[in-house]
């Protein structure tokens, strides 16, 4: 189930990083260069070929892509100096239609783009502005502006299909003007895929933005803004930020003047379960143009870990404030979404809210699953799941629990 | 279930109707990120399942068949008058290519630290290894595209044995004309539509 988005590879000529699209050949045959989203060329393609292929037409060698990837255990010898890519470690890794990132000297190959997975995402930037305490992904100071780059050539080479496509960091809206060029080109290139992109909100603030995305004016375009608490002191203390709940707050309601879809995101750990209620009722009430509610298992990884005292709280043992916040917002026409929570931890009655939410590259099934009848519908466990963060309401579902999870989902 | 829990859910279904009429009625009742969760296979992207080129497609390249006599030439544009530069077709987007120039700020703030130019990052989007692309005429870069994909088709179907260079010369032509003959079609060295559904190739 999990594939992981890297792979060490033997690589021959490469005298410069590489963006590459990894074509078969019968790709290149029927659709060319088109099989990129954006503006491309034969020099843009890595052809992957198997080393039959290669021997029984070994005219290939003179196509002007970019290299060859022979997708297997290969001891051969070219006989030319192109750029070659084979002996994977994990074959599966690198497949047709991928977009890879190659550098001089690294023997590993990055997937920045997996044909047909929901969970591609560009990465715009390690800085972020808040320090929260469950941070899963903790922030470097550093100029990484170079992604901005990266990023506007990797949605050339993607797919031009129908796709979800994520924007994280860091927080991407530090770099205002790199992520409105990102999104006016996902919206002139990427036209079929919709975007969601993960921000604090807190820049929003300044009602520039309200006129920058009003005119790119993305058809397909969602905002997830976290929201910890119903007070700023308790918001602020979990984004490790002094004025960032009313900076969010501003930055929400310029994104409703702007027209965009919003929705709110809450990790749920020992400080935000309390008064999830009471967050429930503060979103209802006062940011009525909000269209999802996301509340989130923690993923303890990163800063998370180190904050493990203040943060754990045993899922089984918030499911009441849960239960009244998720009910409360459903019943009054606000769609709510339970992430990250296996079935095992959440009441029968709360299953149909549950999502299957983890990114495929880091879901996996504890070794509890195995004997359990619902791994097929259950979100499962980040891949930094461990002992401790491990609830004492873990088990398999046997087929008659289970199927109440087949009635509740009617 | 507890009986709460079974009256919450019927609660649920009952107290959804007062919220019919109100600014709510509006929302929808499916989560936004439906598309999300819902398990999709490990399937290619959607790709049509009709034929490649309905058969009344503009294909400036079949135009090619007055070329014969000057199957020698490197360059499709010399000599003949009878091919005029295609105008139906157009390179992707021209607007992306504008995205290529990072605005000032990027540039000068990537420079202060050292990292490579934006532009030179990851090489130029063109080809250097390819030489046809250097001419300025946009589409001679796509017909050479072209040409090559032809020649690659041809090549797996052992009627070319000639480099892969996108040139249309006297080998290609003649691979093309014994394809042509092969397949029932009219033999006349061109990249016609219905040459290109039976080599299985998309126009561009």
């Amino acid at each position: 189930m999990m594939l992981r988005k890297d792979t060490h590879v033997e690589i021959q000529h490469l005298t410069e990083p590489r963006l590459l699209k990894v074509i078969s050949l019968e790709e290149l045959i029927e659709q060319g260069t088109a099989v990129c989203a954006g503006d491309v060329g034969f020099d843009d393609l890595l052809l992957w070929s198997p080393a039959v292929e290669l021997q029984r037409n070994p005219q290939l060698l003179s196509l002007p892509v970019a290299g060859f990837l022979i997708p297997e255990q290969w001891d051969g010898h070219a006989g030319v100096d192109r750029l070659l890519i084979h002996s994977p470690k994990d074959p599966d890794v690198v497949r047709p239609g991928d977009v890879i990132a190659l550098t001089p000297g690294n023997s590993l190959v990055r997937v920045l783009y997996r044909r047909g997975s929901d969970s591609n995402l560009l990465f715009m930037t390690d800085r972020c502005n808040s320090l929260c305490l469950m941070c899963s992904q903790p922030p470097k100071d550093i100029d990484d502006r170079w992604h901005i780059e990266e990023n506007l050539r990797l949605i050339d080479l993607m797919d031009p299909g129908e796709e979800n496509l994520g924007i994280s960091g860091g927080e991407p809206t530090l770099y205002r003007d790199g992520l409105l060029e990102i999104l006016a080109k996902c919206k002139a290139v990427l036209a079929l895929k919709s975007i969601h992109v993960l921000s604090n909100g807190r820049l929003f603030k300044d009602p520039d933005w309200i006129e920058s995305l009003t005119s790119i004016d993305h058809p397909q375009l969602s905002w997830g803004i976290p929201l910890y608490a119903d007070n700023a002191s308790d918001h602020d203390h979990v984004v490790q930020a002094p004025g960032a709940f009313s900076e969010t707050l501003q930055g929400l309601y310029n994104l409703a003047r702007a027209n965009q879809i919003v929705e709110i995101r809450v990790v749920l750990s020992q400080l935000t379960t309390p008064r999830l209620p009471e967050l429930a009722h503060y979103i209802f009430r006062n940011l009525p143009f909000v269209r999802h509610v996301a509340l989130m298992g923690i993923e303890s990884t990163g800063l998370a870990r180190k904050h493990y005292e203040a943060l754990w709280i045993d899922p089984m043992d918030y499911q009441d404030s849960l239960t009244q916040a998720v009910y409360f917002l459903h019943n009054r026409g606000l769609p709510v979404s339970l992430y990250n929570l296996p079935l095992c931890l959440v009441p029968e009655h709360l299953w149909r809210f549950t999502r299957q939410s983890i990114s495929d590259w880091k879901n996996l099934f504890i070794d509890a699953c195995q004997q359990c009848v619902a791994n097929k519908q259950c979100s499962g466990f980040f891949k930094s799941h461990s002992a401790r963060w491990q609830s004492r309401g873990v088990q398999p579902l046997s087929t008659e629990a289970f199927s109440a999870y087949a009635r509740s989902a009617q | 279930m507890k009986l709460l829990d079974r009256w919450k859910i019927l609660l649920g279904g009952i107290t959804l109707l007062p919220v019919a009429g109100t600014a709510f009625a509006q929302t929808n009742s499916l989560p936004l990120a439906d598309a999300s969760w819902e398990p999709r296979g490990n399937g290619q992207s959607p790709v049509f399942a009709d034929t490649l080129n309905a058969p009344d497609a503009i294909n400036m390249y079949a135009a090619h068949s007055s070329h014969r006599s000057h199957s020698s030439h490197s360059s499709h544009y010399s000599g003949s008058g009878g091919y005029s530069a295609p105008r139906y077709y157009s390179p992707p987007p021209a607007s992306t290519r504008s995205y290529t120039a990072p605005s000032s700020t990027h540039s000068s703030s990537s420079g202060s630290t050292g990292s490579s130019t934006s532009n030179s990052l990851y090489g130029p989007s063109g080809s250097a290894n390819n030489p046809s692309t250097t001419r300025t005429r946009p589409s001679e870069a796509q017909k050479n595209n072209l040409v090559m994909r032809v020649q690659t088709a041809l090549m797996v179907r052992k009627y070319y044995f000639g480099k892969i260079d996108g040139m249309m010369g006297k080998g290609t032509r003649g691979a093309l004309m014994s394809f042509q003959m092969d397949n029932a079609l009219t033999v006349n060295g061109a990249m016609d539509t219905q040459t290109l559904n039976a080599l299985g190739i998309r126009i561009p």
